[in-house]
């Protein structure tokens, strides 16, 4: 008896299991799924957002290569993807809208990239960050960027060698730390950025205006121009709590990037005696200490010093022997031009933009919690350009690269 | 009491207690540990484990005092028939109160995975589950965390490594976080899940004989803390200690943020199915625990009879919370006044026990 009792279920248990587990209630067929790629926020011309997404169309990417260009206007053939834009007074109007359009249900959780235009950074992104969050849709792994150009263009652009917009701007993401001239910044950051202390800094997306071929005959001119080529992520914008400030471009970026402590491989070009020199970071180290002011707390100072092991790229003279006089004196004039760069992004940053955005703050809470941000947290923007920065670099030029004296030519 | 069914052995019953700690409270603990304690939220989680030592000490304390009873028979034998049945009956609405974590079982399964659909087949199915977990009894689920456990711990801990070092492992400054005061309020949070081991004056009198069951215990609360405290850290690191106060799923919210390189990405599926597997043998072991403990109340021969009433009573008080506030509301409460509750229950019969002289008659 107790065995069939036993037996029976261990029956009822796996059935159901098998028809309950599966998910087939809430069923999401891959077919009739329509995976956003890439979406940009924008403000609408009469609601307050507009939302607008790609969707590839699963079907004709594979083997459309370059064919795949443009906007879908004048072209013979459709572009790969769908694009679509629709405006609603919350994000969730936006897409119920869009839904209205979709044959498929709009899914966001492949989203590689959330392009938010600069006209909503401006008022602020606090009533866009709670929905990113609290749908389980969303990914904290999404790039975010911000952009002054129309989000339908930038997601039109058609790069040669990727087949759809969002992929090109998924890789340019993945490599945009090979050239040191923007930042990272994915949806989940949004957390550490909602701390006092640490501002965010968002990436700049914008179209590459002149790689534009120019048209080959004259009467095309008249025509409708050629959809851009190319994108471009450079610099970043700033923001104030939600709010963006102000942009940075990618030099400030890479001083800012050293400051903050992370990796950043840049050449820097330095002029000694008339002559050209190339050095390329390899390496670089941070120490960074805090002297707590304890009787005026916000002039508290704090102390950088970023070391830099850099390779010599190219000297623009033959002949010329490299010997460690010729070396310190390329060392030097970089680390002048370093600093120099770094100085003014300090200044930037404190009276201009008024923005931390080198986690000065979250520096003090990790080291000097109680004696100093416990009093300046609640006001921390306002303290903030009281401190005293100062900033020292190093530059090391360790390897010589394949010569020692390039041929000279008489 | 003749009520055994199966014996469980040392290693086993280590499992088990890693089990019992981890089986929920991994799910949610960075941020209970961050919002008591700032950024020094792993500290909490190692004072907590002191709680478990005490409530693990009393327990063994007492079940060496009567190696064959659980606490329904050692309050009987202590406090008297009637008084004794009080306290099992207490114990065993205590058991009840973890109805909660079925609750945050079925909503962490439905909010990110299963956004369309109702509460109704998921908390069946976990019916369905722990009961048969319940009636296999004790040395089934054993066995079976024996097999799972280890293979968990293993694929957990390298995951939680890696999160720490995908975020910024800074963010943990200052290591004392909001102060002592702070920490010791963590700890007594933490130390409610710890205290969990309650139940294992349930379990206890299963145990195959061997001097070493404090040990065994203690192990099991060490092996519990090293995740716990991976995971806080991971936590806070990756979404520092004000942000990680505001996820609804920190664990879940953890894996999505896992990077290895740019490969493996999106972990949370292997972090829900670890957790689930963890979750049911747990809810299985409190059902155990419980049915045990009432039909012990009620002189029956076998509790068996009492497992499918039980998971639907507990099933049905799940489903009391209007809102996840509320879940949230009822579990931030109840971890603050469970620690002295699950010293209080092996505690008061033990110090009866001593004061009356009490002990089980060796045969």
């Amino acid at each position: 008896m107790k065995r069939l009792v036993r037996t029976f279920l261990s029956v009822c248990l796996f059935i159901s299991l098998a028809t309950l587990l599966t998910g087939c209630y809430g069923r999401n067929e891959m077919e009739e799924t329509a995976f956003v790629t890439a979406f940009g926020i924008d403000k609408g011309s009469d609601k307050e957002f507009k939302l607008t997404i790609l969707v590839p169309a699963p079907g004709k990417i594979a083997g459309s290569g370059s064919a795949g260009g443009g906007g879908g206007e004048g072209g013979s053939e459709n572009p790969p993807y769908w694009l679509a834009s629709a405006e609603g007074r919350t994000l969730w109007e936006c897409f119920q809208e869009l839904s209205k359009r979709s044959s498929r249900r709009i899914q966001f959780a492949h989203a590689a990239a959330a392009i938010i235009h600069e006209n909503v950074a401006r008022q602020g992104l606090e009533p866009l960050i709670d929905t990113f969050h609290r749908n389980a849709q969303m990914r904290p792994d999404t790039n975010v960027l911000v952009t002054t150009e129309p989000i339908e263009d930038i997601l039109q652009v058609a790069f040669p060698l990727e087949s759809l917009p969002s992929a090109y701007l998924a890789r340019l993401q993945l490599f945009a730390h090979k050239h040191s001239q923007t930042t990272e910044y994915e949806v989940g950051d949004f957390y550490a950025s909602s701390q006092a202390g640490q501002e965010a800094v968002i990436p700049r997306v914008s179209i590459c205006k002149e790689s534009t071929p120019p048209a080959r005959s004259e009467h095309d001119e008249e025509k409708e121009k050629p959809p851009p080529k190319a994108l471009l992520i450079e610099g970043a914008a700033v923001f104030r709590q939600d709010r963006q400030v102000g942009w940075l471009d990618g030099q400030e970026i890479f001083a800012l990037e050293s400051i903050r402590g992370r990796q950043v491989r840049n050449p820097l070009s330095v002029e000694v005696d008339g002559i050209a020199y190339t050095i390329v970071i390899r390496e670089n180290y941070r120490k960074i200490k805090v002297i707590p002011n304890l009787s005026n707390l916000g002039n508290s100072e704090i102390q950088i010093k970023v070391r830099y092991e850099t390779d010599l790229g190219e000297v623009q003279r033959g002949g010329l022997t490299i010997t460690n006089e010729v070396l310190n004196k390329v060392a030097v004039k970089a680390e002048e031009q370093v600093s120099t760069l770094m100085r003014n992004l300090i200044q930037k940053a404190k009276y201009e933009l008024a923005s931390d955005i080198f986690g000065f703050g979250e520096l003090i809470r990790r080291k000097v919690p109680d004696r100093v941000w416990r009093q300046v947290k609640g006001h921390w923007n306002k303290e903030f350009p009281n401190l005293i920065v100062s900033v020292d670099t190093e530059v090391i030029i360790r390897r010589l690269g394949m010569t020692v004296r390039s041929p000279y030519i008489e | 009491m003749t009520m055994h069914k199966g014996y469980i052995d040392k290693h086993q019953l280590t499992v088990l207690v890693t089990l019992m700690i981890m089986g929920s409270y991994f799910l949610v603990v960075p941020r209970t540990m961050a919002y008591f304690a700032g950024s020094a939220g792993w500290l909490g989680v190692v004072v907590g484990s002191l709680g478990g030592v005490i409530v693990g000490s009393l327990v063994v304390a007492l079940h060496r005092r009567f190696p064959s009873h659980d606490l329904m028979g050692m309050s009987e034998v202590v406090l008297g028939k009637w008084l004794g049945k009080l306290w099992s009956l207490l114990f065993f609405l205590y058991t009840l109160a973890f109805a909660v974590i079925t609750r945050e079982f079925s909503t962490t399964i439905l909010t990110p995975f299963l956004a369309d659909s109702p509460i109704g087949p998921v908390l069946v199915i976990s019916m369905i589950i722990m009961s048969y977990l319940a009636y296999s009894g004790i040395e089934s689920i054993a066995r079976t965390a024996q097999v799972f456990l280890p293979l968990i711990v293993l694929s957990i801990l390298p995951l939680l490594v890696i999160s720490i070092s995908s975020g910024d492992i800074g963010q943990n400054l200052p290591w004392l976080g909001k102060g002592p005061a702070a920490i010791a309020m963590a700890g007594l949070n933490a130390g409610a899940v710890f205290g969990e081991v309650v139940v294992f004056t349930v379990i206890l009198s299963h145990l195959r004989r061997t001097t070493d069951d404090i040990a065994a215990l203690g192990w099991g609360i060490f092996f519990a803390m090293v995740p716990l405290v991976l995971i806080t850290i991971g936590g806070v690191s990756l979404y520092g200690h004000e942000g990680v106060t505001t996820l609804s799923f920190p664990a879940i919210s953890i894996a999505r943020r896992i990077k290895i390189g740019i490969y493996f990405e999106r972990l949370e599926a292997i972090f829900i199915i670890l957790w689930f597997v963890l979750s049911m043998l747990k809810i299985g072991m409190v059902l155990v625990a419980s049915v045990i403990t009432l039909a012990g109340i009620f002189e029956l021969k076998t509790y068996q009879p009492l497992v499918l009433p039980t998971a639907l009573l507990s099933i049905l008080l799940s489903l009391q919370f209007e809102t996840d506030y509320s879940v949230l509301e009822f579990v931030d409460k109840f971890t603050t006044y469970t620690l002295p509750t699950s010293i209080l229950f092996p505690g008061v019969v033990l110090l009866v026990a001593i004061i009356r002289g009490k002990r089980e008659v060796p045969q």
